[in-house]
Order: C-alpha cells, then sequence, then structure tokens
C-alpha cells in the first residue's frame, strides 16, 4: 500500500511536470543528455547513435564518404516531386523553407501538419491519387525535400494553448509505458541511451528527427520517422498505430521541438 | 536492461496488488456459455484500449485465434486464450491511466 501511495505522489507529481512550455522542456532534455554524454558537442546529435557509439562512427563515416546507399532514391525523389506537380502547392513552392515548417500546428483544422502530411495531400491536390505514409515515394520526396534544407535548423514552434495540448498528448505517449513489456519510448532513448539492447546501442531521442526520412540498411531503403514509431511500437509489444495518425502526428510534433535547433541533414544512413 | 525490467517488474506487481494480475481467476461472470463471456470481456477491453491508442500488439490476434478454437470445438482452450487476452487488455488499461499524464523523471 506505501509503494501504491509513492507511485500515486510521483505520478501527480509528473501531472504538474506535463504541461511545462517547450523551452523549459528541452532545457532540461538537453541538460539530462549533457549530463549522461559530458562529451558528446550538441551539434553531433544530428548523427543519432553514431554520436554515442564510437564502435559504429567509422563504419557510418566510411559510408558517407562513398556514395550513401540512399543517393539514387532521393534523387529519384526530387524527379517525381516535379513530375508529380508537388511543387505546384503552396505549401512547396519553397522547399526548404517547406521542411523547416513542418510539422507545425495549423489553428484551422487544429491539428499537427507534419511534412509528410503536407505532401499526402498536395500529391492527392495534383494526381487525384494517394500516396503512402511510410516508405516508397512518399519517402523518397521527403528525404529530397529535406535534403534542400540540409543545414538549417529544427525550430518548431509550439504557440496557443491547442498546439501546447496537441505538444503534450506527443510528450506524454514519449513518456508513458505501454505494451506488454510496459516500457516508454523514453525508457530506451532517454534514460538507456548509449546502452545496449540486443544487438543494437539505443539512440538518444535528442537528435531523433534531424535525418528523417531516414535510411536503414535493415529496411535496405528509405522510411518516414513514423515507419520507424510502427515498428518500435512493435518491439515495445504495443499495437502499432497508423501512421499520420493524430496521435503520432503528436509525438513527431513533441520529438521534433526537442530536437529544435539541431541542423536538418542529409546523413540518413542508419543500421 | 537489468533496471529497465526492474522497473517493469515493480509497475507489475503493482497493478499485480492492485488485483489485475490474477492468473487464476475465471473471467466467467455467470452466463451460461463460459466462451461467450470471456470472448466479450476480452473483445470489450481491447475497443477501449484501441480507443487511447493503448493496445498491446497481440491481444487481437489472441482474441481471433481464441475464436478459431471455438469455432473447432476447443472450448476449454479457446477459453483460457480469450481469458490471456483480456488480462492484456486490463493491464493496458491500467497502464493508461499513468499513461496519459506521463512525464520526465528529470
Ligand atoms: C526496447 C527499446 C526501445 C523502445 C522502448 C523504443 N525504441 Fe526506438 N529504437 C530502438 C532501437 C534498438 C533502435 C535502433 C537503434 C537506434 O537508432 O536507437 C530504435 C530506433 C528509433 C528511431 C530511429 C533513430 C535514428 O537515429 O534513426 C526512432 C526515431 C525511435 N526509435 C523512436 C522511438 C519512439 C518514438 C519510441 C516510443 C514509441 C521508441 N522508439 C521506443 C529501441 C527502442
Amino acid at each position: 500500500m506505501k509503494k501504491l501511495i509513492t507511485a500515486i505522489a510521483g505520478i501527480s507529481f509528473l501531472v504538474g511536470m506535463a504541461s511545462a512550455d517547450v523551452d523549459s522542456d528541452q532545457k532540461a532534455f538537453i541538460n539530462y543528455f549533457k549530463t549522461a554524454f559530458p562529451n558528446v558537442e550538441f551539434a553531433d546529435y544530428t548523427n543519432g547513435v553514431y554520436s554515442l557509439d564510437e564502435g559504429s562512427r567509422s563504419q557510418f563515416e566510411e559510408i558517407l564518404d562513398g556514395i550513401p546507399p540512399y543517393e539514387e532514391a532521393v534523387e529519384k525523389g526530387g524527379k517525381e516531386f516535379v513530375e508529380f506537380g508537388l511543387n505546384k502547392c503552396a505549401a512547396f513552392k519553397d522547399p526548404a523553407a517547406a521542411r523547416v515548417k513542418h510539422p507545425y500546428f495549423d489553428e484551422a483544422t487544429q491539428k499537427v501538419v507534419t511534412l509528410e502530411a503536407a505532401l499526402k495531400a498536395c500529391y492527392q491536390e495534383q494526381t487525384g491519387k494517394k500516396l503512402g505514409s511510410k516508405k516508397g515515394k512518399i519517402a523518397r520526396i521527403s528525404a529530397w525535400i529535406s535534403d534542400q534544407a540540409a543545414g538549417e535548423k529544427i525550430n518548431v514552434k509550439v504557440e496557443g494553448a491547442a498546439a501546447q495540448a496537441a505538444y503534450d498528448q506527443g510528450k506524454a505517449f514519449f513518456y508513458g509505458k505501454r505494451g506488454q513489456f510496459n516500457m516508454a519510448c523514453a525508457d530506451c532513448h532517454v534514460y538507456n541511451a548509449g546502452k545496449k539492447a540486443r544487438a543494437d546501442i539505443l539512440s538518444p531521442a535528442l537528435g531523433h528527427t534531424t535525418h528523417v526520412p531516414m535510411y536503414r540498411a535493415k529496411w535496405a531503403g528509405l522510411g518516414t520517422l513514423q515507419r520507424r514509431y510502427g515498428g518500435c511500437l512493435k518491439n515495445m509489444r504495443a499495437k502499432p498505430i497508423s501512421a499520420q495518425s493524430e496521435i503520432m502526428n503528436n509525438l513527431e510534433y513533441f520529438q521534433q521541438a526537442m530536437s529544435n535547433g539541431l541542423e536538418i541533414t542529409d546523413a540518413r544512413y542508419r543500421k | 536492461m537489468k533496471k529497465l525490467l526492474i522497473t517493469a517488474l515493480s509497475v507489475f506487481s503493482l497493478t499485480a496488488q492492485a488485483g489485475f494480475m490474477d492468473g487464476a481467476h475465471n473471467w466467467n461472470n455467470g452466463s451460461s456459455d463460459p466462451f461467450k463471456s470471456a470472448i466479450k470481456a476480452a473483445e470489450s477491453g481491447y475497443k477501449a484500449n484501441l480507443a487511447v491508442n493503448m493496445a498491446w500488439r497481440d491481444t487481437g490476434s489472441m482474441i481471433k485465434e481464441a475464436k478459431k478454437l471455438n469455432a473447432a470445438g476447443k472450448t476449454a482452450a479457446a477459453v483460457a486464450l480469450a481469458n490471456k487476452a483480456h488480462h492484456q487488455s486490463m493491464n493496458a488499461t491500467a497502464q493508461t491511466a499513468l499513461a496519459e499524464s506521463a512525464g520526465p523523471r528529470f
């Protein structure tokens, strides 16, 4: 019973935390990683697990030094961007600006709009057809758009009560335990970042959104950030939630905001 | 990883104290068809989990499999599996209350 009370007291403490503003959240977030990894520069978190794992870093750098396995796909995405008339949509007149603008909270629809959501809408408008959410065309085109913004900084804004509510929901999703293993995203990507889980070293959540869509050797292809969410949920033995659903978009909103100030990079390779 | 396991286990022991993990419990709530009541409990629990994005990975397939077993006349196995699925949904419900307001511990 005492244990229960402590747990409940802990929870009410967390409730108080849940609605902190983004800047102070991110400060605490960065500070956590700074304390855990004093030798890792803030800017290096764009490199995911390779920012922490010396062992695989050289392999990563070698791959980037050569012709990365996703180069052709990204080029193709650029051609597709024009071929399908996506440059005609207002949202994509300036592709680099589009990458920096998304995800944002749209007051009109009261929803988070991810880059992929905007792409899907534009593609439908131009072709009358549906675009997927996780791999193939959408990942190629999204990667090409992001390439145009390489070197610019992630700058997600959370302004107003409704945006804050979406952010808070994404944040709670990230820190909440779920699935048969009773784990939270944070259990792996915050509290155990840099440690080994089976054959993998766990990446820090700081920088999770700088190189998306990412190329994964295991996929032998590109995938959107939310494709990865599905995979991690499955590994937690939680039921994966549809990519581009409201809750996944809110999770992305939170994750992107936590990476504010980091450079968008075209170094998309991951194991 | 060990630490992870310990936190995971301690949360589950809490839910156990709260009576959610009583493995011996039979979810038959008095209905004359034990499968019917077991599967109904599993399905409504799972549906509630889905509605709040907290469903576990395998609960849905366990429910499907239980129905198959029942159709094949393997009632005892079907009831056992339906109960297992219901347990999962109860644990997911217990997680939901905590997850809604979860935040960092730093
Ligand atoms: C059991 C541990 C575990 C949990 C829990 C987990 N993941 Fe992962 N995740 C991994 C592993 C392992 C990888 C691959 C190695 C790496 O990059 O961390 C990965 C990769 C990722 C990546 C890609 C990182 C990159 O640099 O490309 C993202 C993004 C991610 N996870 C997000 C999440 C989110 C969001 C959640 C919660 C829904 C989550 N993960 C839960 C283990 C986990």
